[in-house]
């Protein structure tokens, strides 16, 4: 567990958590093409047909294995039949909220990418949270216990505030362990539902793939949204020539920044965004990439949207 | 290879510096990025940090400092003396006559003075320097020295001359320095010469700083005394020429003066480029006549001039002959003559103390048995003598050649055909040279020898002058011969010597060494006992004595070719590349064109900074580090 956080993590929490920035969160709503799970409480059966609700879907013949708890009496006793009452399942959208706690998303310091990604969890967790849908926040690090720490299950609107507080103590910092990281997360919580990955992604294609892989294995619906800021698009604004530190492995690399470089770089960054939106594609997954110098609003306003996890 | 500041290669600890800033430059700016992932498809520039292997940027850098460093230490090339010279610079300073023209900032000659002094300012503290006036007579006033205040001060020293300046000679002065030096040899003239009209050598190789531009000058461009060897101060006439070299009209007013009086003044106007003639007669008496010009124009050394009116010095001449025609013909010459007198002895009463105290003795059909201790004339020598041996006789010859370059002969016109009735044909003495000549179908002889025997002038005439009417009008060239003979034989001993500047005069005719000279300027020189001459640079009275005698030597400046300070032209010094002249025989490496290696290495420095600069621009875009 990390803890502690930057004055721009809090300020980005700030930000969501005003009420006015939660009016407008008000007007959003999270879309979920299927699901899901049940409500807590039930109890897995074998057969499992049989949903729990309170709302009568219809009558069948009452067959063996059937519960006997939802014979109707009543209609035995008028028409002399066995009738069992199913019911319209009440089925919920839990929605996983996978943030990359690497130290890369604290690099570079002026993209405040992981303050972005903080935010956008908090406004996703909020419009899940009004919308009844039970949401937690699972950070994936490779410096984290088990390279996972979560947050239980928030159900109420005011829960956001606990979940605050569980985000603000998020540090990032060690490698990325996105794979590890949401295998352990879902091997102790198997329930379906929406997974949200907000991560740079800055790890080798098959570590992400791996991780992806592994919710669409466990029927998630899963949004992936890259984030990035100015100086990783461009980098020019940093430096000249330079000794470059890889912010988790520690290594190091002199580069000098000619425009031969700087175009090799760019293609570079725009072939590690194609590979992943098309691996992203091919899955089924949403993709998007946030921009922190675009700003929340933009992000949950327009892109998001667009992308079609909210509307 | 030496440096002239060694102690700026100190400075080559920068060095050390620029590696260190350069390894520094490098460590100091890390960046921490997400992760390396996408920099992996650019060049690692790790080994090349590690390894200090430089990039163009300090390469450029590196020869930069170096540039820089050698600059401030001056290298130079060592020379066969182990000089440390980078180059050699000759400094050729005109000092003719025209230099004296007087222009709106002064004289051409200070003008020139001081182009030359910023010229020497600006050459390198390494650079050996040569002074050369070129005058009259061109000279080394300084040889190649890096003792700047030697060249100033001798710079400041030189005066123009009044004469004109050999340029040729000055450049062969040039030529001989550059031959010998194995640096490279520039050469700087300053002139009022244009460089069109420099000899062609030296205007290829030279450096030209051209002087002055007015033509403002009336020039005295001739002075003469036309005195005859028998006439006197009353029948002596003077004529002065002066010229206009101005390119418009000229007005001004001649005095002639006579040993400082004045005996006749005349204005004038003469056209643009004309000139104009004077003549002056009825001369009051002997001595120095001055012609002087009373203008305002920019050269005054040719307004002035000299000439002399010789006293009357009778020429004593004994005549030894017996009674013939021909001692009457001569009694009437010597009456007509003032400057002649004649005294007529005959053979037997002539007496050796008689021709000591005559200037020429004229033997006629005689040669004594013991030759006269002065000048003599023999006059058809009789057949049998010793001075002349006569091989026989001739009648009715005619002159058909004679020997025009003698002072006998050079003024008269053509002799040839002039008949002679009895001729002696006498074998030349060796010490003499034929006069005139004749020749029979079979031999050709002289009619007239002349020479130096025994310490004096002896002259023979073969023919006999009894028959050939001496003061006949038909023998006016006979006549004329016979007087010039008679001057050649007992030249004038004058008491002033009229020149021009820049000739030599000779001073093996004075008595006794050492000599005292006093220039026209006032500044007296004592020469030494071996110098036979003297030059004469200067327009005015020189005054040479010895022992309480002495003699005058008038020198003139008349030099149309220096007064016509006109210029068509004033042409800007055009620099010429210089290459040095020992570097050809020389078999080491060309040394750097004229300036030194310092200009080159900052020049150098220069460019590579740019260089740098652009590269820096183009590795580091928007960056100017």
């Amino acid at each position: 567990m990390a803890h502690a956080s930057s004055g721009t993590d809090g300020g980005a929490l700030g930000e969501v958590l005003a009420p006015g920035f939660l009016r407008k969160l008000d007007r959003l709503h999270l879309r979920v093409r299927r699901s899901l799970s049940t409500r807590p409480g039930n109890t897995p059966m074998p057969r499992g047909a049989q949903g729990s609700g309170i709302e009568i879907e219809r009558y069948k013949a009452y067959g063996a294995g059937d519960d006997l708890r939802h014979l109707d009496w009543n209609a035995y006793g008028r028409l002399d039949q066995l009738l069992i009452k199913t019911f319209r399942a009440e089925r919920e959208a839990p929605l996983h909220l996978f943030v990359d706690v690497s130290a890369s998303m604290a690099t570079p310091a002026a993209d405040n990418k992981f303050g972005f990604a903080l935010g956008l969890a908090a406004s996703l967790a909020y419009v899940s949270l009004r919308g009844h849908d039970p949401v937690r926040v699972v950070g994936v690090g490779a410096a984290l216990p088990q390279h996972y720490v979560t947050s239980p299950f928030y159900r109420h609107r005011q829960a956001v505030y606990a979940l605050r507080d569980f985000l603000v103590q998020l540090r990032p910092q060690g490698e990325t362990a996105l794979a590890t990281g949401l295998d352990a997360a879902l091997r102790a919580h198997r329930s379906p539902g929406v997974a949200v990955v907000l991560s740079d992604f800055l790890v080798a294609p098959t570590t992400y793939e791996s991780a992806l892989e592994t919710l669409l294995a466990r029927r998630f619906t899963i949004a992936a949204i890259r984030v990035i800021g100015v100086q990783e698009r461009d980098p020019t604004r940093a430096f000249r020539r330079a000794q470059l530190i890889d912010a988790e492995s520690g290594h190091r690399r002199f580069v000098t920044l000619s425009p031969g470089n700087v175009a090799r770089y760019e293609r570079a960054l725009s072939e590690h965004a194609g590979r992943l939106q098309t691996f992203c594609n091919r899955c089924g997954i949403s993709f998007a990439i946030a921009d922190t110098a675009a700003g929340l609003a933009r992000c949950l306003f327009y892109d998001l949207p667009a992308l079609g996890l909210l509307h | 290879m030496g440096f002239a500041e060694p102690l700026a290669l100190l400075f080559g600890a920068l060095y050390g510096v620029l590696i260190a800033f350069y390894l520094w430059e490098r460590w100091r700016r890390r960046v921490a990025v997400p992760s390396l992932l996408l920099w992996e498809a650019v060049r690692d520039d790790t080994l090349r940090a590690r390894r200090l292997r430089p990039d163009l940027l300090f390469v450029l850098q590196v020869l930069l400092l170096g540039c820089l460093i050698a600059g401030l230490a001056q290298p130079y090339r060592r020379g066969t003396e182990g000089a440390a010279a980078t180059a050699r610079r000759i400094l050729v300073i005109d000092t003719s006559a025209s230099m004296q023209a007087q222009e709106s900032g002064g004289t051409r000659f200070a003008q020139a003075q001081r182009d030359a002094l910023a010229r020497l300012r600006a050459f390198g503290g390494a650079d050996e320097v040569m002074l050369i006036s070129a005058g009259a007579s061109p000279e080394v006033v300084v040889p190649f020295t890096r003792d700047r205040a030697a060249i100033e001060q001798a710079l400041g020293a030189l005066q123009p001359v009044d004469a004109g300046a050999d340029h040729a000679v000055a450049h062969a002065f040039t030529e001989s320095a550059r031959q010998r030096s194995d640096l490279p040899t520039t050469v700087d003239v300053f002139t009022d010469i244009p460089r069109a009209q420099l000899p062609a050598a030296l205007r290829e190789r030279t450096t030209v700083y051209q002087v002055g531009e007015s033509d403002d000058n009336l020039g005295v461009e001739g002075l003469q005394i036309y005195q005859g060897r028998f006439q006197d101060y009353r029948d002596a006439r003077a004529y002065v020429r002066v010229e206009n070299f101005a390119h418009r009209e000229g007005h001004g007013v001649l005095t002639v003066r006579l040993e400082g009086e004045i005996v006749k003044r005349s204005g004038f106007t003469i056209p643009a480029r004309d000139s104009k003639g004077f003549l002056f007669h009825e001369f009051p008496g002997p001595g120095r006549v001055t012609a002087q010009l009373e203008v305002r124009d920019a050269l005054a050394v040719d307004n002035v001039a000299h000439g002399w009116i010789r006293p009357l010095h009778p020429l004593r001449v004994l005549f030894v002959s017996r009674p013939s025609p021909l001692v009457s013909e001569l009694q009437d010459l010597a009456a007509a003559v003032p400057a002649l007198r004649l005294r007529v002895t005959g053979p037997e009463e002539y007496r050796e103390e008689q021709a000591r105290q005559a200037d020429i003795v004229i033997f006629h059909r005689l040669v004594p048995g013991a030759l006269p201790a002065t000048n003599a004339l023999y006059v058809h020598p009789p057949p049998e003598n010793a001075l002349f041996p006569v091989e026989g006789d001739a009648v009715n010859v005619e002159v058909l050649d004679w020997d025009a370059q003698h002072a006998a002969l050079q003024p008269l016109r053509p002799l040839a055909s002039l008949p002679l009735q009895r001729v002696r044909i006498v074998t030349r003495p060796p010490w003499s040279r034929t006069l005139l000549w004749s020749r029979t179908p079979e031999r050709e002889f002289a009619l007239a020898l002349a020479g130096q025997h025994d310490g004096h002038r002896v002259a023979c005439i073969t023919f006999d002058l009894e028959a050939e009417r001496l003061l006949s009008s038909d023998s006016i060239n006979l006549f004329l011969f016979f007087m010039n003979l008679l001057a050649w034989l007992a030249p004038e001993q004058a008491d002033a010597t009229v020149t021009t500047t820049g000739e030599v005069y000779p001073l093996g005719q004075l008595p006794g060494q050492p000599l005292r000279v006093r220039d026209p300027r006032g500044v007296t020189q004592t020469l030494p006992p071996t110098q036979q001459a003297i030059e004469l640079p200067l327009a005015g009275e020189y005054r040479i004595s010895f022992d309480g005698t002495s003699r005058t030597v008038l020198t003139n400046f008349f030099d149309p070719v220096e007064s016509d300070i006109g210029r068509a032209s004033k042409e800007p010094p055009v620099a010429v590349t210089q290459r040095a002249g020992a570097a050809r025989s020389a078999p080491r490496a060309q040394p750097p064109p004229a300036g030194g290696y310092r200009p080159w290495l900052y020049a150098c420095a220069a460019a590579l900074f740019l260089l740098e600069w652009a590269a820096a621009r183009w590795i580091r875009p928007g960056s100017t580090e």
